[in-house]
């Protein structure tokens, strides 16, 4: 009996990003360009629908934050060049928002499949709303999935960045709803004499030796 | 990264690039000059190779013969 093709494999969060070269808005690019910067690789389903409309106009609204950040914005479709430049230059006309970052153009679906961006449950011919946030070894740290209905929150997008760089800067965990300025996590004694001294450590506040949080 | 019009002259991007990384020798030092994000540089800096107006020699970038000629032909104009 013949088994049934195995799906192409998601790449996962502490994994190398999977590597590509690919046509783009700005002109051929490889993943390996981005390296040193943080990147947020996003993809959206098709050009000229409304919903990735008003993702573009958000994304494009956080890109100067997110540079701000050492952080690049790289977008993805299944779309051709000429189709993802006419609708760039749509929304500029039309919505008055200017799209400064490079869209892939996937017509070969190739990294739309590297990626796992192709949900075929929902629809086999669109990448579903994706977002990877690749650290400046280029590996993956973050992964969100949206489905085609839903736009996503860009805003959570730059506190997710925000959240990973105070991560790496300063080897602490983030709590739900963390914020830039609020008080960060603590990670958690592994010994028992670790749990003592971190009970009476200073500068720490401490509920249970288990949950410390301290400001940065 | 086009760098290229379909006459032979240099894009005013390529012209920029060649300039900077010709002076600079690196990605980094002509990302800082022209005010582009690195990974620009790096996708213009193969674009100028692959047309064969640079080259890369122990990590700088050199212009070769006819890199030099488009470097002279645009400080003319």
């Amino acid at each position: 009996m013949d088994q049934p093709p195995c799906p192409p494999r998601l790449p996962r969060i502490g994994e190398p990003a999977p590597l590509f070269e690919a046509e783009s808005t700005h002109g051929v690019l490889r993943l390996e360009d981005f390296k040193g910067s943080w990147l947020v690789f996003f993809s959206h389903p098709a050009d000229f629908t409304p919903v990735c409309t008003t993702e573009f106009l958000a994304f494009a609204s956080i890109h100067k934050d997110l540079r701000a950040r050492s952080c690049e914005l790289l977008g993805l479709s299944i779309d051709s060049v000429f189709s993802h430049i006419a609708w760039v230059r749509r929304i500029e006309e039309k919505f008055g928002g200017k799209i400064e970052f490079p869209i892939v153009a996937d017509l070969s679906r190739q990294v739309a499949e590297l990626y796992g961006m192709i949900m075929p449950g929902e629809s086999k011919t669109e990448t579903s709303r994706c977002v990877f946030v690749i650290d400046p070894r280029q590996t993956i740290r973050a992964v969100i999935y949206y489905p085609l209905t839903t736009g996503r929150n860009t805003d959570e997008i730059l506190r997710l960045v925000d959240a990973l760089q105070a991560t790496d800067i300063n080897g602490v965990a983030t709590p739900a709803n963390w914020r830039p300025g609020d008080q960060v996590i603590v990670p958690p004694p592994r010994t028992q004499d670790a749990a003592e001294d971190r009970v009476k450590a200073q500068g720490v506040e401490c509920l249970d030796w288990f949950f410390c949080k301290k400001s940065l | 990264m086009p760098c290229v019009k379909p006459d032979g002259s240099l894009t005013v991007l390529g012209r920029l690039g060649l300039a900077a990384l010709a002076a600079r020798g690196t990605e980094e030092a002509a990302a800082e000059d022209i005010g582009l994000p690195l990974y620009r540089v790096r996708m213009l800096s193969r674009a100028l190779c692959d047309e064969g107006f640079l080259e890369e020699r122990e990590g700088r970038f050199i212009p070769t013969g006819l890199g030099q000629e488009k470097l002279d032909l645009s400080a003319s104009r």
